[in-house]
């Protein structure tokens, strides 16, 4: 995904807001695939991304006439995403196991580019507290101040999870190319 | 870890630049720091590579979840909906588009009107000024196939006039078993010189998904396409309603419903009325059908003339889901259009429509003096034999076409109205239709010439006086076999027929295009006249039929229903025809799209 994602139209959003469900639905079908890719994201399956793509339009919907624009549209989605992609860990009990979880349901998709796949794998491998801001910030645009609003974190800390997510990023790929050299 | 601690601070402010996230002293710093550090330099090409490979991560397939989300919606918040709304966002996606000054600017918002006979002439106006249109739609169909409950898709449509379009539909449904059903995406280009179609071979709807298999696509191509060329026109309506509206008055202006800030008037009309609208997205593909009384709802934009949207209902359901739903979801009037657009490959099945542009003598006795402040557009030759010169101004056009006699030509116009055009010169006109477009013959001693166009008959056929070709009658005889006879009889002769009545009532818009009378057998007598709208006849318009001569209503296999009209007086809703006997004389109405009390009305009023 290159730059940030597309806010909707104000008066969508406003038509959504007083009932329209033409309007809502141009907004699920705007949205649903960066929905999915969040949740995706954040629990690294595909069935349980499905599930969370649709209870957080669901609740979008629901409490829509609450959203008064305080915050970017899409940050309050993605907000209500990851809060669904939590509950969703928490109704199979797993909270707790979501930090450390690895692996799982994981589809690649082939990539004309090695680097891109080793970047994937090693994405999955990261701890979610570092996960979480690298991929709003890279796979979706989002800003520092929209990723401390969302997370409920200091900006600076933000910035300082970023590095380490990129940094260790890095590390594996270059072990990665190690081995790689070694082995040939 | 290889950072070693001075450098550590520093390196988050590396990461924080690629995000534009530092403020100017920072990246002063920074950049200070990175000329005496070749570490952090190396870990800022890392960083680098890194959030460029995340970045460029190919995308997920992601499903479509729109139909499942918005079930649960509906389900949860059915009844909150104001149905006045419906269209809220569409409007707010054309003001959108205005605000960001992608700009409609080629009319002016009027003051309120509510007539349907000024609206059709906005939209005649706004046709005439119409370059270039690109808009989006979401079509969501239901009832096509008792298995699939409702069909999505996406569409663009791109326009550049008078002749380039190009209409590519994305089928979004998710079908039962995906791979079993035609998926239903159409692809149409088409320019001056070329029709191509791309869309899925299918069979009736009632037997998918078993007939289609295996799936497979058509393409057809028509190269050397002829200025306008009938059997590969481009379905306009959707751009504007031009035959929709312009081509009937009989429609109901509902009001003008403000959505979002944009004025729109809601327009109902029936579906015999609507066809060119409802079917300009299915030009190719598999589509359910609908019936002649189904309720067409247009939203059309006060200030572009533009349908924002329509929807399709059963009159049965006034309140039901649509059958069809169609959204502009984005409008615009793009500058330069791609000409790689419009660009139409020759594939599949290839029809060579022999056209070779030639610049024609202007001052020939079959062009007409008048254009109807039309643009000469593009002249040339067919094979056949036939010249012929076209005219154009945005999306309103005119054809004429010079031939050498032919008899034939008599026997397909049957039913066409003869109108004169002065004391020495007569024509035969005949309202647009389904596949046809309004349309003038002369025939002259020396040529045949025909125009057809999108213009109003009035304006065609003031086009047609202005061609110096005197246009002779058909003959009246147009069949004699064996004894059996069918003459045209002209209008003023009618009331000469002892057994038939003229009707005393038909509904607005009809008049006599042509009647026929037939003799033969044994005494047999029999008159038909036909009555159709002027500008345009979708359906079958008003066949009548009576006869002193029919002694027995002919048996039916379909359902009857009988009628209080007459003696025997039955009627068909298969064929949607009364029939009757008015003391000894036989009559019939076949109006398959009109209601039974009307036709009942029209058969009351021709005692």
């Amino acid at each position: 995904m290159e730059g940030a994602v597309q806010e909707p139209e104000p008066q969508i959003v406003a038509a959504a807001r007083s009932g329209d469900l033409a309007a809502f639905e141009d907004l699920v079908r705007r949205y649903q695939a960066d929905v999915w890719r969040l949740s995706f994201h954040l629990l690294r399956n595909e069935s349980e991304a499905d599930d969370v793509t649709q209870e957080a339009f669901v609740r979008a919907f629901r409490f829509l006439k609450r959203y008064r624009g305080e915050s970017k549209f899409t940050t309050w989605l993605f907000t209500i995403t990851r809060n669904c992609a939590f509950d969703e860990v928490r109704k199979a009990g797993r909270r707790r196991k979501l930090a450390e979880r690895a692996g799982g349901e994981v589809r690649l998709i082939s990539g004309d580019h090695s680097l891109r796949i080793e970047v994937r794998e090693a994405l999955a491998d990261l701890p979610l507290e570092l996960r979480e801001p690298v991929v709003l910030i890279d796979m979706f645009g989002t800003s520092y101040r929209e990723v401390a609003t969302m997370l409920r974190l200091p900006v600076g800390t933000v910035k300082s999870r970023v590095h380490r997510a990129r940094a260790t990023l890095a590390g594996a790929l270059l072990a990665h190319e190690e081995q790689e050299s070694n082995e040939s | 870890m290889r950072a070693e601690r001075p450098c550590e601070h520093i390196r988050e402010d590396i990461s924080a630049r690629l995000d534009e996230e530092l403020d100017v002293p920072a990246c002063a710093a920074l950049d200070e720091h990175l000329s005496n550090c070749a570490e952090c330099r190396a870990h800022e090409r890392e960083l680098r590579a890194v959030r460029r490979a995340l970045r460029a991560q190919p995308a997920e397939s992601v499903p479509d979840l729109s139909g499942p989300i918005l079930e649960r919606v509906a389900r949860e918040h059915g009844p909150v909906f104001p149905t006045q709304l419906k269209i809220g966002a569409i409007a707010a996606a054309a003001a959108a588009l205005l605000v960001a000054g992608i700009g409609l600017p080629w009319t002016n918002p009027s003051p309120d009107i509510a007539a349907a006979d000024d609206i059709a002439a906005h939209v005649r106006a706004a046709a005439r000024s119409l370059t270039s249109y690109r808009a989006t739609y979401r079509i969501t169909e239901r009832g096509w196939n008792p298995k699939v409950d409702v069909r999505r898709f996406s569409a663009e449509v791109r326009f550049e006039a008078p002749e380039k379009f190009r209409l590519d539909i994305t089928d979004e449904t998710l079908y039962p078993r995906p791979g079993l059903w035609p998926e239903n995406d159409v692809e149409l280009i088409a320019n001056e010189r070329r029709y191509w179609i791309k869309e899925p071979v299918s069979c009736p709807s009632q037997s998918l998904p078993s007939c289609a298999l295996p799936l497979e696509v058509e393409q057809r191509t028509v190269i050397r396409r002829q200025p306008f060329d009938g059997s590969a026109r481009v379905p306009t309506d959707i751009i504007l309603p031009l035959e929709t509206l312009t081509s009937s008055s009989g429609f109901k202006v509902l009001g003008l419903e403000e959505v979002a800030g944009r004025s729109a008037y809601h327009v109902e009309l029936a579906y015999r009325q609507a066809v060119p609208l409802v079917t300009s997205l299915q030009p190719g593909g598999s589509w359910r059908d609908f019936g002649p009384f189904d309720r067409v709802d247009l939203w059309i934009d006060r200030d572009t003339w533009f349908p924002l949207a329509f929807e399709v209902r059963s009159p049965a359901q006034p309140h039901g889901e649509p059958l069809l739903s169609v959204k502009a979801t984005s409008f615009s009037k793009p500058e330069a259009p791609h000409a790689r657009v419009f660009r139409a490959p020759v594939t599949g099945s290839v029809r060579d429509g022999g056209f070779a542009a030639e610049a024609l003598p202007p001052g020939a006795s079959w062009v007409p003096e008048l254009s109807a402040g039309l643009d000469h557009y593009r002249s040339g030759v067919v094979g056949g034999g036939q010249a012929i010169r076209s005219y154009a101004d945005g999306m309103t056009w005119l054809k004429v076409v010079r031939e050498r006699p032919s008899g034939n030509s008599f026997a397909y116009r049957r039913t066409a109205e003869r109108v004169p055009l002065s004391a020495d010169s007569v024509a035969y006109y005949e309202p647009a239709g389904v596949s046809s477009k309004r349309r003038v013959d002369l025939y002259g001693k020396n040529a045949h010439v025909y125009l057809e166009s999108n213009l109003a008959r009035a304006r065609l056929l003031s086009v047609a006086r202005s061609i110096a070709v005197e246009g002779r009658p058909i003959p009246s005889e147009v069949y004699n076999e064996d004894g059996f006879v069918i003459m045209r009889v002209p209008a003023h002769r009618l009331e000469r027929i002892d057994y038939a009545s003229d009707p005393s009532y038909l509904p607005a818009g009809y008049e006599l295009s042509a009647a026929f009378q037939s003799k033969g057998g044994r005494s047999n007598k029999t008159l038909t006249a036909y009555y159709r709208r002027l500008e345009a006849e979708y359906g079958f318009g008003i066949r009548i039929t009576q006869s002193p001569t029919v002694a027995l209503l002919a048996p039916a296999p379909e359902e009857l229903v009988p009628v209080d009209i007459g003696r025997d007086g039955r009627w068909s809703r298969a064929r949607g025809e009364l029939e009757w006997f008015d003391g000894s004389i036989y009559r019939a109405i076949r109006a398959p799209s009109l209601d039974l009390t009307t036709v009942l009305r029209i058969g009351r009023g021709l005692r």
